[in-house]
C-alpha cells in the first residue's frame, strides 16, 4: 500500500475507543514523520502526558516541548488556551483579567459543556494556521492524540453547535474558522485506530458513519493495531495442530491446564477472526463504492520476550517507513 | 429524599477492560443473593443485552428475568442523558409551548445531543433520581464511561453545583428580564458589577448569545432546582462510607496507566477504592505446570510459531504480575479474574456465566 504518500493533511486526528492504542499510533506516526524530516507536534488532551514518559522525558505541559525523538509534544490545558486566546491573540488583556478571570465567569467556564472543546479546537487552528504569522514558526504536521471516540466525535460537532447559540463577535469568528478547518479535506484528516477484538470493532461500525456524517467525508484510514494476520505471522492459526504444541500439552499433569492453554491460544488467534470481520464490513453497504483503507499494524509484542513502549514505537515507525 | 443511602457500587476503568460485563455480573450476583438491585450501564454490547434477556435496555429501566425466583430483583437501564434531560423537563409540567421552546433552544439540544462531556456529570443526577423512582432499591451498580472522564461523575457535581448556585445565573436571568427584581441596596450594588461582567461577555460573544443562554437558564430554573437537590444527594452518597469504588483493569499497559491515574485522583479526593479487578487474568492451573514454566522461560526455538506463543505467554504473565504490584497501591484488595470459556469464546453469553463471575467477585471481596 502506498499509504503514506496519500496523507497530505497537516492536521491529523487519531481517534478510537479507549485502550486501542491511540497514543501508540499517534506517537509512532510522529516519530515516522520526524524521521522523514518533518517538523511535528503531538497534541494530547489528557490528565497526564503519556507520550514524554515513553522517551524517558519529564511530563510536558500545555507548552510545546521538544522530545529527544525529534518531535514536539504538548498537553492541552483549557485555562492556558483561554489565556492565550484573549491575551496573546486578541490582545484583550484587560477584558481577560476583569471578565474571564472573574470567579463567576470561571465557574461558568468550568461547568458549561463545550467551552473547553472550543478552545481546544481554537488552539489547533492557531498551531496549524497562525503560529507562523504570530510567532514565526510552523509545523508540517500536527497530530492530535484525540480523546476517546465518543468525546472525539462530539468534538467535531462542537463548533457548529456553539455557532448555533447565536454568538457574534470574536467567539463567532473563532467557531467559524475552526469549523472551516475541520471541513477542509486538504488540511484535516482523521485516522481511526482499532484492535482486532469484539468491542473495538463493533465500535468502529458505529463511530465511523458518525464521523463521516459529522465531517462530510470518511476517515482517511483505519489503523488495525496488534494484528497477527498471516502476512506478519504465517503459522499462528495452525499452532494447535503443531507437534511441539501437542507435545507440550501431553506433559501437563492437570487436565484443566490443557483446556486453559487452548483457551488462551484461542484468545490470541481470534484476533484474525475479528480482522476478517472488519475487512468484510469495510466492503459492504454504504462502504461498498469506496471502502475505507485498512492498515494492519503488526503486534510488535510477539516478536520479543520483553518489550518497552519505546521499542514498540520505534518498530512501528520503521514499519511505516516500509510503506512509503 | 430518604436519609439513608442504598449501597452504591461504582465501576471505573479504561475502555475495553470489561467494566460493563463485570458490573452487570456483579449486579446479577447481588440480585440472585436476594437483594433489590439497580444497574445503570453505559453502552452495553448486544451480546450482554441478550444474555440479560432484553434486546433494548431502556433509559428508565426494566426488570431482568432472574433464573432463581426469590426476593431479589434486578432492574437494568442504560444511561442516555438526552432522554433523561427531556424527562426532567417534562416532570416539571411546563406549559406545552414553553416546553417546545425549550427543546428548540440551541443550548438545550446541544446539552442533550452534542456534548458527550456532560453525560458523566449528569449521571450523578440520574442516580439520585433512580432512588426516587425505585425507593426500595438496596444496591445500585454503576458502570461509568471509559477512562478518566468518568472521574467527572465523582468530581464534577461540585463544579456544576458551583455554577448552578452561582451569581452568574442570577445575573443572566436578570439580564433577560426573567428574574424577580429585588429592590434592596445590595441587589442594586450587585447589578452594577453584574452589568460590567455581562457587557464584557457580550463583547466576546455577542448579546444574543447571552439572551439565548439566559432564556435557557430561566426556562430550566425549576429543572435546575431539582437537579441541585439531586446533585447534593449524590455528592453525599458518593462520599458515604458504604459507597464502594471498584477499579477495573485488564492485562494492558495503557489500562494500568488509566487505572493508576484514577486511583491517584481518587486518593487526592480522599476516596479509597475498596477493590481493584484484573480482568482476563491468566488461568489458575496452567501457571503451576512445570512443563509450562519451562516453555515460557525457554529462549532458543527452532520453530517461529513456538517462539511467538512462548513470547506471548511469558509477557502475559509478566504484565499481569507487574499490574498486580502496581494496583495493590491503589486499592484495599486486588482480585484477578481469570479468562473463562463462557465469557471469552465465541459462544453465546449465558446468564449463569455472568452470575458466577459476579459470585467470584463477591466471594473474594468478602
Amino acid at each position: 500500500m502506498q499509504f503514506f504518500n496519500q496523507i497530505s493533511q497537516k492536521l491529523l486526528f487519531v481517534v478510537g475507543k479507549g485502550g486501542v492504542g491511540r497514543t501508540t499510533v499517534a506517537t509512532s506516526l510522529a516519530s515516522y514523520y520526524a524521521g522523514q524530516g518533518e517538523s511535528v507536534l503531538v497534541v494530547q488532551w489528557a490528565l497526564k502526558d503519556s507520550v514524554s514518559p515513553i522517551f524517558s522525558s519529564p511530563q510536558c505541559t500545555h507548552k510545546e516541548t521538544a522530545l529527544p525523538s525529534g518531535f514536539k509534544v504538548m498537553n492541552y490545558s483549557a485555562a492556558e488556551a483561554i489565556r492565550e486566546y484573549f491575551v496573546d491573540h486578541l490582545k484583550m488583556r484587560l477584558l481577560y483579567s476583569v471578565i474571564i478571570e472573574n470567579k463567576h465567569v470561571q465557574k461558568l467556564i468550568h461547568a458549561a459543556p463545550g467551552v473547553q472543546e472550543l478552545f481546544f479546537l481554537g488552539r489547533l487552528f492557531w498551531l496549524v494556521e497562525l503560529a507562523q504569522v504570530e510567532r514565526g514558526y510552523s509545523y508540517d504536521r500536527v497530530i492530535v492524540d484525540a480523546p476517546a471516540t465518543g468525546h472525539a466525535v462530539s468534538l467535531f460537532g462542537i463548533a457548529p453547535a456553539i455557532a448555533n447559540f447565536g454568538i457574534t463577535g470574536p467567539l463567532a469568528a473563532e467557531c467559524e474558522r475552526v469549523s472551516k478547518l475541520l471541513a477542509d479535506s486538504q488540511k484535516t484528516g482523521v485516522i481511526v485506530v482499532t484492535l482486532p477484538e469484539e468491542l473495538p470493532i463493533e465500535e468502529c461500525y458505529e463511530s465511523i458513519p458518525r464521523i463521516t456524517k459529522q465531517l462530510n467525508r470518511p476517515p482517511l484510514a483505519i489503523f488495525l493495531n496488534q494484528s497477527i494476520n498471516s502476512s506478519f505471522y504465517a503459522n499462528i492459526d495452525n499452532i494447535k495442530n503443531e507437534d511441539w504444541f501437542l507435545n507440550l500439552e501431553e506433559k501437563f499433569k492437570d487436565n484443566y491446564s490443557k483446556q486453559e492453554l487452548k483457551l488462551i491460544l484461542f484468545a490470541l488467534t481470534k484476533r484474525n477472526i475479528f480482522e476478517k470481520k472488519l475487512y468484510d464490513w469495510s466492503t459492504i453497504g454504504e462502504n461498498k463504492d469506496s471502502p475505507i483503507p485498512i492498515l494492519p499494524l503488526p503486534d510488535i509484542g510477539l516478536m520479543h520476550k520483553v518489550n518497552t513502549p519505546f521499542t514498540v514505537i520505534e518498530s512501528l515507525a520503521k514499519y511505516f517507513a516500509t510503506l512509503t | 429524599m430518604v436519609s439513608s443511602f442504598p449501597k452504591l457500587h461504582v465501576f471505573l476503568g479504561a475502555g475495553g477492560v470489561g467494566k460493563t460485563t463485570l458490573s452487570a455480573s456483579f449486579a446479577l450476583s447481588l440480585a440472585n443473593s436476594g437483594k433489590k438491585v439497580g444497574l445503570l450501564s453505559i453502552d452495553p454490547a448486544k451480546r450482554l443485552q441478550s444474555a440479560l434477556g432484553v434486546n433494548n435496555l431502556s433509559e428508565r429501566g426494566v426488570l431482568i428475568p432472574l433464573a432463581n425466583k426469590g426476593v431479589g430483583e434486578l432492574r437494568a437501564a442504560v444511561l442516555q442523558i438526552g432522554e433523561s434531560l427531556s424527562r426532567w423537563v417534562e416532570e416539571k409540567g411546563l406549559p406545552t409551548d414553553k416546553q417546545e421552546k425549550l427543546f428548540e433552544n440551541p443550548y438545550f439540544s446541544a446539552l442533550a445531543e452534542k456534548m458527550a462531556s456532560a453525560s458523566d456529570t449528569l449521571a450523578a443526577i440520574r442516580i439520585a433520581e433512580w432512588v426516587e423512582q425505585y425507593p426500595d432499591v438496596e444496591e445500585l451498580v454503576i458502570d461509568t464511561a471509559p477512562g478518566i472522564h468518568a472521574i467527572d461523575f465523582i468530581s464534577k457535581p461540585e463544579k456544576i453545583m458551583a455554577f448552578l448556585d452561582g451569581k452568574l445565573v442570577e445575573w443572566l436571568k436578570w439580564f433577560v428580564g426573567g428574574a424577580q427584581e429585588k429592590q434592596s441596596f445590595f441587589a442594586r450594588a450587585l447589578k452594577t458589577g453584574a452589568r460590567k461582567v455581562l457587557d464584557g461577555l457580550a463583547l466576546v460573544g455577542g448579546r444574543s448569545f447571552l439572551i439565548n443562554f439566559g432564556e435557557f437558564l430561566t426556562m430550566l430554573d425549576d429543572v435546575f432546582l431539582t437537579a441541585i437537590v439531586r446533585l447534593k444527594y449524590s455528592q453525599k452518597w458518593l462520599q458515604h462510607s458504604s459507597t464502594q469504588i471498584i477499579l477495573v483493569c485488564s492485562i494492558r499497559d495503557d489500562a494500568v496507566f488509566v487505572t493508576k491515574e484514577l486511583g491517584r485522583i481518587l486518593k487526592s479526593m480522599g476516596i479509597n477504592p475498596s477493590l481493584a479487578l484484573i480482568n482476563r487474568a491468566f488461568p489458575a492451573h496452567l501457571k503451576d505446570e512445570i512443563a509450562f514454566q519451562d516453555f515460557i522461560s525457554k529462549n532458543e526455538f527452532l520453530i517461529e510459531s513456538e517462539k511467538l506463543l512462548s513470547n506471548y505467554l511469558s509477557s502475559y504473565i509478566m504484565t499481569q504480575q507487574n499490574i498486580y504490584n502496581q494496583l495493590i497501591n491503589y486499592a484495599d484488595l486486588v482480585i484477578e479474574i481469570p479468562i473463562s470459556a463462557g465469557l471469552d469464546t465465541e459462544q453465546e453469553l449465558r446468564l449463569s456465566d455472568l452470575s458466577s463471575l459476579g459470585d467470584i467477585i463477591r466471594t473474594e471481596a468478602r
